[in-house]
Protein backbone atom coordinates (compact mmCIF):
# COMPACT_ATOMS: atom_id res chain seq x y z
CA UNK A 1 0.00 0.00 0.00
CA UNK A 2 2.11 2.83 -1.31
CA UNK A 3 -0.39 5.51 -0.43
CA UNK A 4 -0.33 4.47 3.24
CA UNK A 5 3.50 4.64 3.18
CA UNK A 6 3.38 8.05 1.53
CA UNK A 7 0.76 9.33 3.98
CA UNK A 8 2.68 8.14 7.05
CA UNK A 9 6.01 9.58 5.87
CA UNK A 10 4.32 12.88 5.04
CA UNK A 11 2.62 12.99 8.44
CA UNK A 12 5.84 12.16 10.35
CA UNK A 13 7.71 14.82 8.36
CA UNK A 14 5.03 17.41 9.11
CA UNK A 15 4.96 16.59 12.86
CA UNK A 16 8.77 16.68 13.10
CA UNK A 17 9.03 19.93 11.18
CA UNK A 18 6.38 21.53 13.40
CA UNK A 19 7.96 20.20 16.58
CA UNK A 20 11.41 21.39 15.61
CA UNK A 21 10.22 24.68 14.20
CA UNK A 22 11.92 26.45 17.11
CA UNK A 23 15.32 24.96 16.24
CA UNK A 24 17.18 27.04 13.70
CA UNK A 25 17.28 25.36 10.28
CA UNK A 26 16.03 21.92 11.37
CA UNK A 27 12.48 22.50 10.25
CA UNK A 28 13.59 23.31 6.70
CA UNK A 29 15.98 20.36 6.58
CA UNK A 30 13.26 17.98 7.75
CA UNK A 31 10.73 19.26 5.22
CA UNK A 32 13.38 18.96 2.49
CA UNK A 33 14.30 15.41 3.55
CA UNK A 34 10.61 14.43 3.71
CA UNK A 35 10.04 15.90 0.28
CA UNK A 36 13.00 14.00 -1.18
CA UNK A 37 11.95 10.70 0.42
CA UNK A 38 8.40 11.14 -0.91
CA UNK A 39 9.73 12.05 -4.34
CA UNK A 40 11.86 8.90 -4.53
CA UNK A 41 8.93 6.77 -3.38
CA UNK A 42 6.58 8.32 -5.95
CA UNK A 43 9.08 8.23 -8.83
CA UNK A 44 9.18 4.41 -9.24
CA UNK A 45 5.37 4.40 -9.25
CA UNK A 46 5.52 6.41 -12.45
CA UNK A 47 7.53 3.64 -14.07
CA UNK A 48 4.29 1.62 -14.22
CA UNK A 49 2.60 4.45 -16.12
CA UNK A 50 5.64 4.76 -18.39
CA UNK A 51 5.60 1.01 -18.99
CA UNK A 52 1.99 1.25 -20.16
CA UNK A 53 2.94 4.04 -22.58
CA UNK A 54 5.96 2.04 -23.79
CA UNK A 55 3.70 -0.97 -24.29
CA UNK A 56 1.46 1.20 -26.45
CA UNK A 57 4.54 2.27 -28.39
CA UNK A 58 5.86 -1.24 -28.92
CA UNK A 59 2.70 -3.26 -29.46
CA UNK A 60 0.06 -1.04 -30.98
CA UNK A 61 2.35 0.43 -33.61
CA UNK A 62 2.44 3.99 -32.33
CA UNK A 63 5.75 5.71 -33.06
CA UNK A 64 7.81 5.31 -29.85
CA UNK A 65 9.70 8.58 -30.48
CA UNK A 66 6.51 10.52 -29.84
CA UNK A 67 5.79 8.64 -26.64
CA UNK A 68 9.37 9.15 -25.41
CA UNK A 69 9.23 12.90 -26.04
CA UNK A 70 5.98 13.17 -24.09
CA UNK A 71 7.26 11.04 -21.21
CA UNK A 72 10.52 13.00 -20.99
CA UNK A 73 8.48 16.21 -20.95
CA UNK A 74 6.45 14.99 -17.95
CA UNK A 75 9.58 13.81 -16.13
CA UNK A 76 11.34 17.15 -16.66
CA UNK A 77 8.20 19.05 -15.63
CA UNK A 78 7.92 17.07 -12.39
CA UNK A 79 11.60 17.32 -11.44
CA UNK A 80 11.85 21.04 -12.20
CA UNK A 81 8.62 21.83 -10.34
CA UNK A 82 9.66 19.73 -7.34
CA UNK A 83 13.13 21.33 -7.16
CA UNK A 84 11.67 24.81 -7.58
CA UNK A 85 9.20 24.10 -4.79
CA UNK A 86 12.01 23.02 -2.46
CA UNK A 87 13.90 26.21 -3.24
CA UNK A 88 10.78 28.22 -2.46
CA UNK A 89 10.56 26.40 0.90
CA UNK A 90 14.02 27.77 1.59
CA UNK A 91 12.80 31.19 0.61
CA UNK A 92 14.91 31.21 -2.57
CA UNK A 93 12.27 32.35 -5.06
CA UNK A 94 14.81 33.66 -7.53
CA UNK A 95 16.60 30.28 -7.79
CA UNK A 96 13.20 28.54 -8.02
CA UNK A 97 12.28 30.70 -11.01
CA UNK A 98 15.58 29.86 -12.70
CA UNK A 99 15.00 26.12 -12.16
CA UNK A 100 11.54 26.39 -13.72
CA UNK A 101 12.96 28.33 -16.63
CA UNK A 102 15.65 25.66 -17.06
CA UNK A 103 12.94 22.98 -17.04
CA UNK A 104 10.97 24.76 -19.75
CA UNK A 105 14.08 25.22 -21.91
CA UNK A 106 14.99 21.53 -21.56
CA UNK A 107 11.40 20.50 -22.45
CA UNK A 108 11.61 22.72 -25.53
CA UNK A 109 15.01 21.30 -26.56
CA UNK A 110 13.59 17.82 -26.05
CA UNK A 111 10.63 18.67 -28.31
CA UNK A 112 12.76 20.28 -31.01
CA UNK A 113 13.09 17.04 -33.01
CA UNK A 114 9.29 16.87 -33.24
CA UNK A 115 9.03 20.61 -34.04
CA UNK A 116 11.67 20.18 -36.78
CA UNK A 117 9.70 17.30 -38.27
CA UNK A 118 6.54 19.40 -38.21
CA UNK A 119 8.27 22.35 -39.91
CA UNK A 120 9.71 20.03 -42.59
CA UNK A 121 6.31 18.42 -43.08
CA UNK A 122 4.56 21.79 -43.44
CA UNK A 123 7.24 23.24 -45.72
CA UNK A 124 7.01 20.18 -47.97
CA UNK A 125 3.25 20.49 -47.85
CA UNK A 126 3.17 24.09 -49.12
CA UNK A 127 5.93 23.58 -51.70
CA UNK B 1 -22.61 27.41 -80.45
CA UNK B 2 -20.99 24.06 -79.80
CA UNK B 3 -18.63 24.56 -82.74
CA UNK B 4 -17.58 28.00 -81.58
CA UNK B 5 -16.77 26.78 -78.07
CA UNK B 6 -14.93 23.81 -79.44
CA UNK B 7 -12.80 26.01 -81.71
CA UNK B 8 -11.97 28.24 -78.72
CA UNK B 9 -10.87 25.19 -76.74
CA UNK B 10 -8.70 23.89 -79.51
CA UNK B 11 -7.19 27.22 -80.49
CA UNK B 12 -6.46 28.78 -77.13
CA UNK B 13 -6.52 26.19 -74.39
CA UNK B 14 -5.37 22.90 -75.77
CA UNK B 15 -3.10 24.34 -78.45
CA UNK B 16 -1.94 21.01 -79.82
CA UNK B 17 -0.92 20.92 -83.47
CA UNK B 18 -2.01 17.83 -85.30
CA UNK B 19 -0.71 17.02 -88.75
CA UNK B 20 -1.58 14.32 -91.21
CA UNK B 21 1.67 12.42 -90.62
CA UNK B 22 0.76 11.97 -86.96
CA UNK B 23 -1.62 9.21 -88.01
CA UNK B 24 1.35 6.87 -87.57
CA UNK B 25 1.48 7.84 -83.90
CA UNK B 26 -2.12 6.77 -83.51
CA UNK B 27 -1.43 3.45 -85.15
CA UNK B 28 1.73 2.93 -83.08
CA UNK B 29 0.03 3.91 -79.84
CA UNK B 30 1.14 1.61 -77.07
CA UNK B 31 -2.09 0.12 -75.78
CA UNK B 32 -0.17 -2.01 -73.28
CA UNK B 33 0.63 1.14 -71.30
CA UNK B 34 -3.07 1.77 -70.87
CA UNK B 35 -3.51 -1.84 -69.81
CA UNK B 36 -0.70 -1.44 -67.27
CA UNK B 37 -2.36 1.70 -65.85
CA UNK B 38 -5.67 -0.13 -65.46
CA UNK B 39 -3.94 -3.15 -63.93
CA UNK B 40 -2.19 -0.89 -61.43
CA UNK B 41 -5.43 0.87 -60.54
CA UNK B 42 -7.79 -2.07 -60.09
CA UNK B 43 -5.59 -5.20 -60.30
CA UNK B 44 -7.26 -6.23 -63.50
CA UNK B 45 -5.79 -6.89 -66.95
CA UNK B 46 -8.02 -5.15 -69.42
CA UNK B 47 -6.71 -7.28 -72.32
CA UNK B 48 -7.57 -10.45 -70.41
CA UNK B 49 -10.96 -9.01 -69.55
CA UNK B 50 -11.79 -8.32 -73.19
CA UNK B 51 -10.57 -11.79 -74.19
CA UNK B 52 -12.76 -13.38 -71.52
CA UNK B 53 -15.71 -11.23 -72.58
CA UNK B 54 -15.26 -12.24 -76.21
CA UNK B 55 -15.08 -15.89 -75.17
CA UNK B 56 -18.40 -15.48 -73.36
CA UNK B 57 -17.00 -15.99 -69.88
CA UNK B 58 -18.36 -14.26 -66.77
CA UNK B 59 -16.24 -11.10 -66.61
CA UNK B 60 -18.29 -9.29 -64.01
CA UNK B 61 -17.33 -11.87 -61.38
CA UNK B 62 -13.61 -11.19 -61.90
CA UNK B 63 -14.28 -7.41 -61.92
CA UNK B 64 -16.14 -7.73 -58.63
CA UNK B 65 -13.41 -9.87 -57.12
CA UNK B 66 -10.54 -7.57 -58.07
CA UNK B 67 -12.50 -4.51 -56.94
CA UNK B 68 -13.13 -5.96 -53.48
CA UNK B 69 -9.49 -7.09 -53.21
CA UNK B 70 -8.39 -3.56 -54.02
CA UNK B 71 -10.88 -2.11 -51.56
CA UNK B 72 -9.74 -4.46 -48.81
CA UNK B 73 -6.06 -3.78 -49.43
CA UNK B 74 -5.99 -0.04 -49.92
CA UNK B 75 -9.09 1.59 -48.60
CA UNK B 76 -7.59 2.16 -45.18
CA UNK B 77 -4.34 3.53 -46.63
CA UNK B 78 -4.20 6.21 -43.93
CA UNK B 79 -4.57 3.72 -41.10
CA UNK B 80 -1.16 4.25 -39.51
CA UNK B 81 -1.54 8.01 -39.33
CA UNK B 82 -5.05 7.79 -37.94
CA UNK B 83 -4.06 5.17 -35.37
CA UNK B 84 -1.14 7.33 -34.24
CA UNK B 85 -3.36 10.43 -34.03
CA UNK B 86 -5.89 8.64 -31.83
CA UNK B 87 -3.26 7.19 -29.51
CA UNK B 88 -1.23 10.40 -29.24
CA UNK B 89 -4.44 12.30 -28.45
CA UNK B 90 -5.35 9.83 -25.71
CA UNK B 91 -1.81 9.79 -24.26
CA UNK B 92 -1.74 13.59 -24.40
CA UNK B 93 -5.05 13.71 -22.50
CA UNK B 94 -3.69 11.32 -19.84
CA UNK B 95 -0.49 13.33 -19.50
CA UNK B 96 -2.51 16.53 -19.10
CA UNK B 97 -4.32 14.87 -16.19
CA UNK B 98 -0.98 13.79 -14.69
CA UNK B 99 0.53 17.27 -14.82
CA UNK B 100 -2.63 19.24 -14.08
CA UNK B 101 -1.65 19.61 -10.41
CA UNK B 102 1.71 21.20 -11.12
CA UNK B 103 1.81 24.71 -9.72
CA UNK B 104 3.62 26.14 -12.72
CA UNK B 105 0.84 26.26 -15.31
CA UNK B 106 3.15 27.39 -18.08
CA UNK B 107 4.96 24.02 -17.88
CA UNK B 108 1.58 22.26 -18.21
CA UNK B 109 0.77 24.36 -21.28
CA UNK B 110 4.17 23.58 -22.78
CA UNK B 111 3.71 19.83 -22.36
CA UNK B 112 0.19 19.97 -23.82
CA UNK B 113 1.54 22.05 -26.73
CA UNK B 114 4.00 19.24 -27.50
CA UNK B 115 1.06 16.83 -27.70
CA UNK B 116 -0.74 19.22 -30.04
CA UNK B 117 2.36 19.57 -32.23
CA UNK B 118 2.54 15.80 -32.58
CA UNK B 119 -1.12 15.58 -33.58
CA UNK B 120 -0.63 18.42 -36.08
CA UNK B 121 2.43 16.68 -37.58
CA UNK B 122 0.58 13.41 -38.02
CA UNK B 123 -2.61 15.06 -39.30
CA UNK B 124 -0.64 17.14 -41.82
CA UNK B 125 1.21 14.05 -43.06
CA UNK B 126 -2.10 12.24 -43.40
CA UNK B 127 -3.71 15.15 -45.24
CA UNK B 128 -0.67 15.34 -47.52
CA UNK B 129 -1.24 11.74 -48.55
CA UNK B 130 -4.88 12.62 -49.39
CA UNK B 131 -3.66 15.56 -51.48
CA UNK B 132 -1.18 13.28 -53.27
CA UNK B 133 -4.02 10.88 -53.99
CA UNK B 134 -5.97 13.76 -55.57
CA UNK B 135 -2.94 14.94 -57.57
CA UNK B 136 -2.22 11.40 -58.79
CA UNK B 137 -5.85 11.01 -59.88
CA UNK B 138 -5.71 14.36 -61.69
CA UNK B 139 -2.44 13.35 -63.38
CA UNK B 140 -3.98 10.04 -64.45
CA UNK B 141 -6.99 11.83 -65.95
CA UNK B 142 -4.72 14.35 -67.73
CA UNK B 143 -2.45 11.57 -69.03
CA UNK B 144 -5.38 9.61 -70.42
CA UNK B 145 -6.89 12.73 -72.03
CA UNK B 146 -3.55 13.83 -73.51
CA UNK B 147 -2.98 10.37 -74.94
CA UNK B 148 -6.54 10.37 -76.31
CA UNK B 149 -6.17 13.70 -78.15
CA UNK B 150 -4.93 12.08 -81.41
CA UNK B 151 -7.93 9.70 -81.32
CA UNK B 152 -10.35 12.55 -80.71
CA UNK B 153 -8.91 14.57 -83.57
CA UNK B 154 -9.07 11.44 -85.74
CA UNK B 155 -12.76 10.94 -84.86
CA UNK B 156 -13.50 14.56 -85.70
CA UNK B 157 -11.66 14.28 -89.03
CA UNK B 158 -13.30 10.97 -89.90
CA UNK B 159 -16.87 11.93 -88.97
CA UNK B 160 -16.62 15.53 -90.13
CA UNK B 161 -18.54 16.77 -87.10
CA UNK B 162 -17.72 17.92 -83.62
CA UNK B 163 -19.07 15.44 -81.16
CA UNK B 164 -19.82 16.20 -77.50
CA UNK B 165 -17.27 13.73 -76.13
CA UNK B 166 -14.42 15.89 -77.46
CA UNK B 167 -15.89 19.00 -75.89
CA UNK B 168 -16.33 17.29 -72.55
CA UNK B 169 -12.87 15.74 -72.70
CA UNK B 170 -11.17 19.08 -73.26
CA UNK B 171 -13.36 20.61 -70.54
CA UNK B 172 -12.28 17.86 -68.13
CA UNK B 173 -8.64 18.47 -68.98
CA UNK B 174 -9.01 22.20 -68.24
CA UNK B 175 -10.80 21.57 -64.94
CA UNK B 176 -8.15 19.00 -63.91
CA UNK B 177 -5.37 21.53 -64.61
CA UNK B 178 -7.33 24.24 -62.76
CA UNK B 179 -7.78 22.07 -59.68
CA UNK B 180 -4.12 21.06 -59.72
CA UNK B 181 -2.76 24.58 -60.09
CA UNK B 182 -5.29 26.65 -58.14
CA UNK B 183 -7.45 24.60 -55.78
CA UNK B 184 -4.77 22.25 -54.37
CA UNK B 185 -2.34 25.02 -53.20
CA UNK B 186 -5.25 26.98 -51.68
CA UNK B 187 -6.40 23.80 -49.91
CA UNK B 188 -2.96 23.36 -48.35
CA UNK B 189 -2.77 27.01 -47.26
CA UNK B 190 -6.30 26.93 -45.89
CA UNK B 191 -5.52 23.95 -43.65
CA UNK B 192 -2.28 25.46 -42.36
CA UNK B 193 -3.94 28.79 -41.59
CA UNK B 194 -6.76 27.05 -39.75
CA UNK B 195 -4.27 25.03 -37.69
CA UNK B 196 -2.26 28.15 -36.81
CA UNK B 197 -5.54 29.85 -35.89
CA UNK B 198 -6.45 27.02 -33.53
CA UNK B 199 -3.03 26.92 -31.83
CA UNK B 200 -2.99 30.70 -31.34
CA UNK B 201 -6.27 30.34 -29.34
CA UNK B 202 -7.17 33.91 -30.29
CA UNK B 203 -8.68 33.25 -33.72
CA UNK B 204 -6.49 35.98 -35.21
CA UNK B 205 -6.58 34.43 -38.67
CA UNK B 206 -10.27 33.58 -38.67
CA UNK B 207 -11.21 35.93 -41.49
CA UNK B 208 -8.27 34.84 -43.66
CA UNK B 209 -9.06 31.15 -43.23
CA UNK B 210 -12.74 31.85 -44.04
CA UNK B 211 -11.62 33.71 -47.17
CA UNK B 212 -9.57 30.72 -48.32
CA UNK B 213 -12.50 28.37 -47.63
CA UNK B 214 -14.76 30.64 -49.65
CA UNK B 215 -12.24 30.70 -52.52
CA UNK B 216 -12.13 26.89 -52.60
CA UNK B 217 -15.92 26.57 -52.45
CA UNK B 218 -16.44 29.14 -55.18
CA UNK B 219 -13.65 27.67 -57.28
CA UNK B 220 -15.20 24.21 -57.15
CA UNK B 221 -18.67 25.62 -57.81
CA UNK B 222 -17.43 27.59 -60.83
CA UNK B 223 -15.84 24.44 -62.25
CA UNK B 224 -19.07 22.51 -61.55
CA UNK B 225 -21.24 25.10 -63.28
CA UNK B 226 -18.77 25.10 -66.19
CA UNK B 227 -19.28 21.37 -66.46
CA UNK B 228 -23.07 21.76 -66.35
CA UNK B 229 -22.78 24.39 -69.09
CA UNK B 230 -20.87 21.96 -71.32
CA UNK B 231 -23.45 19.28 -70.58
CA UNK B 232 -26.20 21.79 -71.49
CA UNK B 233 -24.55 22.39 -74.83
CA UNK B 234 -24.41 18.67 -75.47
CA UNK B 235 -28.15 18.46 -74.54
CA UNK B 236 -27.92 15.12 -72.79
CA UNK B 237 -30.97 14.17 -70.82
CA UNK B 238 -32.28 11.18 -69.00
CA UNK B 239 -35.93 11.66 -69.87
CA UNK B 240 -36.71 8.02 -70.31
CA UNK B 241 -34.97 6.95 -67.12
CA UNK B 242 -36.74 5.16 -64.32
CA UNK B 243 -37.73 7.81 -61.74
CA UNK B 244 -36.71 5.70 -58.77
CA UNK B 245 -33.19 5.19 -60.13
CA UNK B 246 -33.00 8.91 -60.95
CA UNK B 247 -33.97 9.96 -57.43
CA UNK B 248 -31.60 7.41 -55.92
CA UNK B 249 -28.62 8.77 -57.85
CA UNK B 250 -29.69 12.34 -57.09
CA UNK B 251 -29.67 11.54 -53.36
CA UNK B 252 -26.23 9.91 -53.54
CA UNK B 253 -24.70 12.81 -55.47
CA UNK B 254 -26.28 15.39 -53.12
CA UNK B 255 -24.24 13.87 -50.29
CA UNK B 256 -21.01 15.18 -51.82
CA UNK B 257 -20.06 18.40 -49.99
CA UNK B 258 -20.17 21.78 -51.81
CA UNK B 259 -20.74 20.53 -55.35
CA UNK B 260 -23.41 17.96 -54.49
CA UNK B 261 -26.24 20.47 -54.99
CA UNK B 262 -24.92 21.61 -58.36
CA UNK B 263 -24.37 18.05 -59.53
CA UNK B 264 -27.65 16.58 -58.30
CA UNK B 265 -29.18 17.71 -61.60
CA UNK B 266 -26.40 15.91 -63.43
CA UNK B 267 -27.40 12.53 -62.02
CA UNK B 268 -29.94 12.14 -64.85
CA UNK B 269 -27.16 12.90 -67.29
CA UNK B 270 -24.92 10.21 -65.79
CA UNK B 271 -27.67 7.61 -66.09
CA UNK B 272 -28.53 8.93 -69.55
CA UNK B 273 -24.94 8.48 -70.65
CA UNK B 274 -24.80 4.93 -69.29
CA UNK B 275 -28.09 4.12 -71.01
CA UNK B 276 -26.69 5.58 -74.21
CA UNK B 277 -23.84 3.10 -74.26
CA UNK B 278 -25.37 0.31 -76.31
CA UNK B 279 -22.27 -1.63 -77.23
CA UNK B 280 -21.40 -4.43 -74.74
CA UNK B 281 -17.63 -3.82 -74.92
CA UNK B 282 -18.15 -0.09 -74.41
CA UNK B 283 -20.30 -0.85 -71.38
CA UNK B 284 -17.50 -3.05 -70.02
CA UNK B 285 -15.08 -0.14 -70.52
CA UNK B 286 -17.51 2.12 -68.63
CA UNK B 287 -17.58 -0.36 -65.74
CA UNK B 288 -13.76 -0.43 -65.63
CA UNK B 289 -13.61 3.40 -65.74
CA UNK B 290 -16.16 3.55 -62.94
CA UNK B 291 -14.01 1.24 -60.81
CA UNK B 292 -10.89 3.30 -61.53
CA UNK B 293 -12.54 6.54 -60.43
CA UNK B 294 -14.53 5.20 -57.48
CA UNK B 295 -11.60 3.70 -55.50
CA UNK B 296 -9.82 7.06 -54.72
CA UNK B 297 -13.20 8.66 -53.95
CA UNK B 298 -14.02 5.91 -51.45
CA UNK B 299 -10.55 6.14 -49.92
CA UNK B 300 -10.79 9.89 -49.28
CA UNK B 301 -14.43 9.71 -48.14
CA UNK B 302 -13.50 7.08 -45.55
CA UNK B 303 -10.52 9.10 -44.29
CA UNK B 304 -12.65 12.26 -43.95
CA UNK B 305 -15.39 10.37 -42.16
CA UNK B 306 -12.85 8.72 -39.84
CA UNK B 307 -11.47 12.12 -38.81
CA UNK B 308 -14.94 13.38 -38.02
CA UNK B 309 -15.67 10.21 -36.06
CA UNK B 310 -12.41 10.46 -34.07
CA UNK B 311 -13.15 14.11 -33.24
CA UNK B 312 -16.58 13.07 -31.99
CA UNK B 313 -15.32 10.16 -29.89
CA UNK B 314 -12.35 11.97 -28.36
CA UNK B 315 -14.23 15.16 -27.51
CA UNK B 316 -15.00 14.18 -23.88
CA UNK B 317 -11.41 13.29 -22.99
CA UNK B 318 -9.07 15.37 -25.15
CA UNK B 319 -8.18 19.02 -25.19
CA UNK B 320 -10.33 21.37 -27.23
CA UNK B 321 -7.43 22.33 -29.52
CA UNK B 322 -6.61 18.74 -30.44
CA UNK B 323 -10.26 18.03 -31.23
CA UNK B 324 -10.49 21.18 -33.37
CA UNK B 325 -7.33 20.22 -35.28
CA UNK B 326 -8.72 16.75 -36.05
CA UNK B 327 -12.08 18.27 -37.05
CA UNK B 328 -10.45 20.84 -39.35
CA UNK B 329 -8.39 18.13 -41.08
CA UNK B 330 -11.65 16.18 -41.58
CA UNK B 331 -13.30 19.23 -43.17
CA UNK B 332 -10.33 19.82 -45.47
CA UNK B 333 -10.37 16.14 -46.47
CA UNK B 334 -14.01 16.58 -47.51
CA UNK B 335 -12.94 19.53 -49.70
CA UNK B 336 -10.38 17.22 -51.33
CA UNK B 337 -13.22 14.73 -51.80
CA UNK B 338 -15.33 17.39 -53.56
CA UNK B 339 -12.49 18.25 -55.95
CA UNK B 340 -11.83 14.57 -56.66
CA UNK B 341 -15.52 13.84 -57.20
CA UNK B 342 -15.82 16.78 -59.60
CA UNK B 343 -13.00 15.62 -61.83
CA UNK B 344 -13.93 11.93 -61.61
CA UNK B 345 -17.56 12.65 -62.53
CA UNK B 346 -16.51 14.84 -65.45
CA UNK B 347 -14.09 12.18 -66.65
CA UNK B 348 -16.72 9.46 -66.35
CA UNK B 349 -19.30 11.49 -68.29
CA UNK B 350 -16.71 12.43 -70.95
CA UNK B 351 -15.77 8.79 -71.45
CA UNK B 352 -19.46 7.86 -71.54
CA UNK B 353 -20.30 10.44 -74.19
CA UNK B 354 -17.27 9.40 -76.24
CA UNK B 355 -18.24 5.74 -75.99
CA UNK B 356 -21.86 6.54 -76.91
CA UNK B 357 -20.53 7.42 -80.34
CA UNK B 358 -18.64 4.12 -80.71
Amino acid sequence: MDIVKIGIIGLIGAVLATTLSGEKGYSILISMATGLVLFFIILPLYSDVFNVFNYLGDNIGIDSRYVMVLLKAIGIAYISTFSAQLCRDFGQNSIADKIELGGKVIILINAMTIVNELIEEMTGFIM
Amino acid sequence: MKKIIFIIFIAFLVGKNVYANEVNEVIDYNFFELDEVIEEKIDLSFNELIKKYMAGEDVYESIKESFFNKVKGELFYNNDYIKNIVLISIISALINILIADLKDKSVCELVSLIGQIMVIGLATASFKSSIFLLINSLNDVLDIINSAIPFIIMFISASGRIYGGALMTFGTSIVASGIQRVIVPILAFELLIKIVNIISKKNLLNKLSNLFSLCIKWGLKIFSYGFMFLVGIERISGGSINKFVGNYFKGVIKMVPIIGDVFSGASDIAIGVISGVKNGTALLIMVVIFLIVIVPILKIAIVGFTYKMIAGFLEPICEKQIIEIIDVVGNSTFLVLSALFLISFMFFISCGITLCGV
